[in-house]
C-alpha cells in the first residue's frame, strides 16, 4: 500500500512538472500584453482578409538571370515569398538576411526538395542589375544560394494587382526617400494559397519551420509522421504572430494518459492489496 | 453443476436511511434506475416539447413552457436551444449511460459472476451520489434564468460567447464523468478478480463481457472529455484562449477532444445494451450464444480497440486533408466488422431456439431490427462523399435516435422486464405492459422514420423553425403525433412497473428457467451478500448451457 501511495505521488509530481515545463512555452499565448502603444496596423498584412488568397499563376516574373517565368512554376511545393525592393539600403537587406539566418536553423525540411524561396521586388524601377547586386550583397551560401530566386514583376499592372490581392501595402515616403512596407515572410501552399504571414524580428527558426509544415496543408508523406505530429502540437497565435504549443493537445493527451494510468493503476493496486502474505508459520494467507 | 461452502449474509434492513446510505450493489443499481428514469422522463418531456414546437412552421412559443419560462421572457429560439440542450445532455449522460452502466451493471454483474458485491462498495455508493448530484445540477437548468443552450456538445466559440450558463453543462459532465470513472475502476476490478472460482473468461455472461468493454472505454476516454470541458470553462469564465484562434487556440481542437470521447461513448451505450439483449435472447430462446468467442474477441474487444480511431467522421465537413478523411472513413467502416460479428451472433442465437415471446423478448426483437436499420443508415454518414450532403440534417438525427436512442432505450426496457422478477419477486409482464409496448414501438417509428425522409431532402437539424421549408410540415406533424404515442406508451409502462412492483403476480425464483447464476443461485430479490453460499462453478457449467 505504501509503495503504491509513494509511486502514485511520484507519478503525480513528474506529471505536474512535465505539464509545467510544456505549458511554460505557451504561457505567453494567453497572458501577453501589447508590446507597444503605436498602432502597427499600417505595416501589417490583414491576414483575416487575405489568408487563402492566390496570386495569379500566369503572372510573369523575371529572375536574376533575366529569365522569364510564371508564378505557377513556383508552385507544387510550399513557397516562402518576401516582397522587397533591391535599392533599399535598410530593412529589405535585413529582412532577407534574417530569413536566411532563420532558414539555417530549419532542420526538418530543406530548401529545394521541400520548399522554394522567392524574393520579389515591388519597385517598378528594379532591374537585372539591382537584382544581381542585392543578391550578391546577401552573400548566400549552400542550398540557400542554389534554391533562392530573386525576381521582379514584368508588368507594372501585375505588380499592383497581385500585391493588392495578398494585402501587401507599400508607399513611397518622399521625405525619407524610401518605401515603407511590411517586413513579412509570406508562406504559400503548394496550390498557391497564402496560408501564413510571419514578421521579421518576432519569429524564430522554429516558427519558420512550423509555417512551412503548415504550408503543406496536411499533405505529408507516410515517412513524415514526426513532421505531421509536430504540426499538430503547435498552433499559430495571431495575437503574438508566432507559433505556440497547443495546450489543449497536451492536456488531452495527458488526460488520456490519466485514463490509462487509472485503468492499470487500479488493477495493480487491487492485486497488491489482496496478494497473499506469508504468515509466521511460513504458510500463505489472504491479506484481504 | 456448482458446489458451495458455508456463507452467512448479514440481515437486511429497508428503511429510507438504509437505502440512501446503502453500499449494496443491488440497491445502488435500483437507485440508478430510479434516477435514470427520472432523467429520461424529464428529457422525454423536453423531446415532446421540441416536437410540438416543430409541429408547424413559425413560432408557437409553447416550448417556453416546457423549459419553465412561463413568463415568456426567452425568445422561442433560446427556449428551443435550452430544451434541446437538456434533452440531449440528459438522455445521454443522465439516462442511457447511467441506466446501462449504473443500473444494469450494478444489479447484474456481481450476481452473474457469483460475487457477493463489487470490489469497492463504498466507492460504488460515492459514484451513485455523484450521479444524483449531476442530475440535480442538470435539473437546476429549469430554475436559473440563463439556461444552458449549448446542446450536449458545447461547441466553442458559441459556448464561450453565449450569455447562457455554460458552467452548469461543465459541472454536469464533471460529476457524471467522475462517477463513471469510479464505476469503471470498481467494475473492471470486480470482473477481473471477483469471478466465482471456476468461472473462466470464456464462461462469463455476454452482459459481463460487454460491461467490461464499456468500462474500459469509459476509463480511458472520459478524462479527455473532462479536460476539454474544463478548458471550455476556463475560456468562458477565466478568459484564457485555449479555443480562441486569435490567441493560438483552436476551435476544432475542442471538437476533436469532444468526439474523441463522445463517439466511443456511443459504444459505452451500445455494448451493454447489446449485452443485455444477448442474455435476454439466449434465455428466452433457450439457446447457447452463437459464435460466443467470435462475438467476444472479434466483436466486443474489436469495438474497444477500434472505437478510438473513428471520431473524426464527426468532423468531415469541418475541413481536413483528404488522407485523414479517407483513413478515418476506413476505420469508421471497419467498425462495422465487429458490429457485424455481434449481430450475426445475436441472430444466430435465435436460430433453432425454443423461443418464448414475452414483453422483454418483444423489445429485444425490436432492438435487433433497430440495430440493423440504425447501423445501415450509419454507413452513408461514414462515407465522406455522402456525409457532406447528409451532415447536419435530420437524417443524422433519425440515425442516432435509431441506433443509440431507441435501441439502447428499448434494451433497458427489455432488461427491466426480464429482471423485474429478480428485483421484486413479481412479474411486470402484465397487460398494461403489452399495451405500452405497442404504443412505444409504433410511436417511435412514426416519430423518426419521417425524419429520415426529410433529412435526405435537406431538413436541417437543430432548427427551431423551418418556415423556409413549408413542404416538410406534414412530416413534422406525423413525427409529433408519433412522439405523443411514445409519451402515452412510456407513461403506461412506468405505471405498469410501479403497479407490478407492489401488486404484480408473484413468480418463482427462476421464472425463465435460466442457467445464469443470478437466477439459479439467488433468491428473488437476492439478500445481502447475494448468495447463501459462495459460488463455485465446475468445468461443464456455462450460463447458456441449455442443451
Amino acid at each position: 500500500m505504501r509503495t503504491f501511495i509513494l509511486s502514485s505521488a511520484a507519478c503525480l509530481v513528474v506529471a505536474t512538472l512535465t505539464c509545467a515545463i510544456l505549458a511554460d512555452d505557451a504561457h505567453a499565448q494567453y497572458f501577453r500584453k501589447p508590446a507597444s502603444d503605436l498602432d502597427p496596423h499600417i505595416m501589417l498584412i490583414d491576414e483575416e482578409a487575405v489568408l487563402g488568397a492566390k496570386i495569379d499563376g500566369q503572372t510573369l516574373l523575371i529572375d536574376q538571370n533575366g529569365k522569364e517565368f510564371r508564378w505557377a512554376e513556383m508552385l507544387g511545393k510550399p513557397t516562402i515569398l518576401v516582397l522587397a525592393y533591391y535599392t533599399c539600403d535598410g530593412s529589405c537587406s535585413l529582412i532577407n538576411a534574417s530569413l536566411a539566418g532563420l532558414l539555417n536553423d530549419v532542420k526538418i525540411v530543406a530548401p529545394g526538395p521541400d520548399f522554394r524561396i522567392l524574393t520579389l521586388s515591388f519597385d517598378r524601377h528594379d532591374n537585372l542589375a539591382t537584382t544581381g547586386a542585392f543578391r550578391k550583397h546577401l552573400d548566400l551560401v549552400g542550398p540557400l544560394n542554389d534554391h533562392w530566386t530573386f525576381a521582379t514583376f514584368k508588368s507594372e499592372a501585375d505588380l499592383a494587382a497581385q500585391t493588392e490581392k495578398i494585402g501587401f501595402k507599400f508607399f513611397w515616403s518622399p521625405e525619407d526617400r524610401v518605401f515603407l512596407h511590411p517586413g513579412a515572410f509570406l508562406f504559400f501552399s503548394p496550390e498557391g494559397r497564402l496560408i501564413r504571414v510571419l514578421y521579421q524580428g518576432s519569429v524564430s527558426g522554429r516558427d519558420v519551420e512550423l509555417a512551412l509544415l503548415d504550408a503543406k496543408q496536411g499533405q505529408f508523406r507516410p515517412g513524415e509522421v514526426i513532421n505531421f505530429a509536430l504540426s499538430l502540437c503547435y498552433s499559430y497565435s495571431y495575437q503574438d504572430g508566432k507559433y505556440v504549443l497547443s495546450i489543449p493537445i497536451v492536456i488531452g493527451l495527458g488526460a488520456l494518459g490519466i485514463g490509462l494510468a487509472t485503468l492499470f493503476g487500479s488493477m495493480l493496486f487491487y492485486k497488491f492489496s489482496t496478494r497473499t502474505k506469508p504468515t509466521k508459520d511460513g504458510s500463505h494467507a489472504e491479506a484481504a | 453443476m456448482t458446489t458451495a461452502t458455508e456463507f452467512a449474509p448479514a440481515p437486511r434492513r429497508s428503511g429510507i436511511k438504509e437505502w440512501i446510505f446503502t453500499t449494496d450493489h443491488k440497491r445502488i443499481g435500483i437507485l440508478y434506475l430510479v434516477g435514470a428514469m427520472a432523467a429520461f422522463v424529464v428529457a422525454g418531456i423536453m423531446g415532446l416539447g421540441i416536437r410540438i414546437e416543430q409541429m408547424s412552421p413559425g413560432e408557437s412559443g409553447l416550448i417556453n413552457y416546457f423549459v419553465g419560462d412561463f413568463a415568456q421572457t426567452m425568445t422561442t429560439g433560446a427556449a428551443y436551444n435550452a430544451a434541446l440542450y437538456f434533452h440531449g445532455a440528459a438522455m445521454i449522460l443522465a439516462f442511457l449511460i447511467p441506466a446501462l452502466t449504473g443500473f444494469a451493471a450494478n444489479y447484474l454483474v456481481p450476481l452473474m459472476i457469483g460475487a457477493p458485491d463489487v470490489a469497492f462498495p463504498r466507492i460504488n455508493a460515492l459514484s451513485l451520489w455523484l450521479f444524483y448530484a449531476a442530475i440535480l445540477v442538470a435539473l437546476l437548468t429549469f430554475v436559473i434564468p440563463d439556461k444552458p443552450d449549448i446542446m450536449w456538445t458545447g461547441y466553442p466559440p458559441y459556448s464561450i460567447t453565449t450569455s447562457a450558463n455554460t458552467a452548469f453543462y461543465v459541472f454536469t459532465v464533471h460529476l457524471i464523468g467522475f462517477a463513471s470513472i469510479l464505476g469503471a475502476v470498481n467494475f473492471l476490478i470486480t470482473i477481473i478478480y471477483m469471478r466465482a472460482p471456476g468461472m473462466g473468461w470464456n464462461k462469463m455472461n455476454m452482459f459481463v463481457w460487454t460491461t467490461f468493454g464499456a468500462f474500459v472505454i469509459q476509463i480511458v476516454f472520459v478524462p479527455v472529455l473532462a479536460a476539454a470541458v474544463t478548458l471550455l470553462l476556463l475560456d468562458k469564465y477565466v478568459g484564457t484562449g485555449f479555443f480562441d484562434p486569435t490567441r493560438g487556440g483552436d476551435v476544432l481542437l475542442y471538437q476533436n477532444l469532444f468526439w474523441f470521447y463522445s463517439h466511443p461513448a456511443v459504444y459505452v451505450i451500445f455494448l451493454p445494451a447489446i449485452g443485455l439483449l444477448f442474455d435476454i435472447i439466449a434465455t428466452q430462446a433457450k439457446n447457447y450464444i452463437f459464435n460466443y468467442k467470435a462475438a467476444v474477441y472479434g466483436g466486443i474487444l474489436g469495438i474497444v480497440v477500434i472505437t478510438g480511431e473513428v471520431w473524426v467522421h464527426h468532423l468531415y465537413i469541418a475541413g481536413m486533408p483528404n488522407w485523414i478523411s479517407i483513413g478515418m472513413m476506413v476505420t469508421t467502416l471497419l467498425i462495422s466488422v465487429p458490429v457485424g460479428l455481434i449481430l450475426i451472433s445475436l441472430w444466430g442465437t435465435l436460430y433453432k431456439g425454443a423461443i418464448t415471446y414475452n414483453v422483454s423478448m418483444w423489445y429485444a426483437v425490436v432492438c435487433l431490427f433497430l440495430i440493423l436499420a440504425g447501423g445501415l443508415t450509419g454507413i452513408p454518414l461514414a462515407i465522406t462523399s455522402l456525409t457532406v450532403h447528409l451532415s447536419e440534417t435530420s437524417f443524422v438525427h433519425a440515425h442516432f435516435h435509431f441506433i443509440m436512442g431507441l435501441m439502447a432505450t428499448f434494451a433497458v426496457f427489455a432488461a427491466v422486464y426480464h429482471w423485474f422478477p429478480k428485483m421484486t419477486g413479481r412479474s411486470a409482464d402484465i397487460p398494461i405492459a403489452k399495451i405500452a409496448f405497442w404504443f412505444t414501438v409504433i410511436g417511435s417509428q412514426v416519430t423518426f422514420l419521417p425524419l429520415f425522409l426529410i433529412g435526405i431532402k435537406g431538413m436541417p437539424r437543430r432548427y427551431w423553425d423551418y418556415a423556409m421549408f413549408p413542404e416538410f410540415e406534414p412530416y413534422h406533424l406525423i413525427a409529433t403525433f408519433g412522439s405523443a404515442l411514445v409519451a402515452v406508451g412510456v407513461t403506461l409502462m412506468i405505471v405498469g412497473w410501479i403497479y407490478a412492483a407492489f401488486r404484480g403476480p408473484k413468480v418463482s425464483t427462476n421464472p425463465w428457467n435460466s442457467k445464469s447464476l443470478e437466477w439459479t443461485h439467488t433468491e428473488s430479490p437476492p439478500g445481502p451478500g447475494n448468495f447463501q453460499r459462495p459460488v463455485r462453478v465446475d468445468e461443464s457449467w456455462t450460463p447458456y448451457n441449455y442443451n
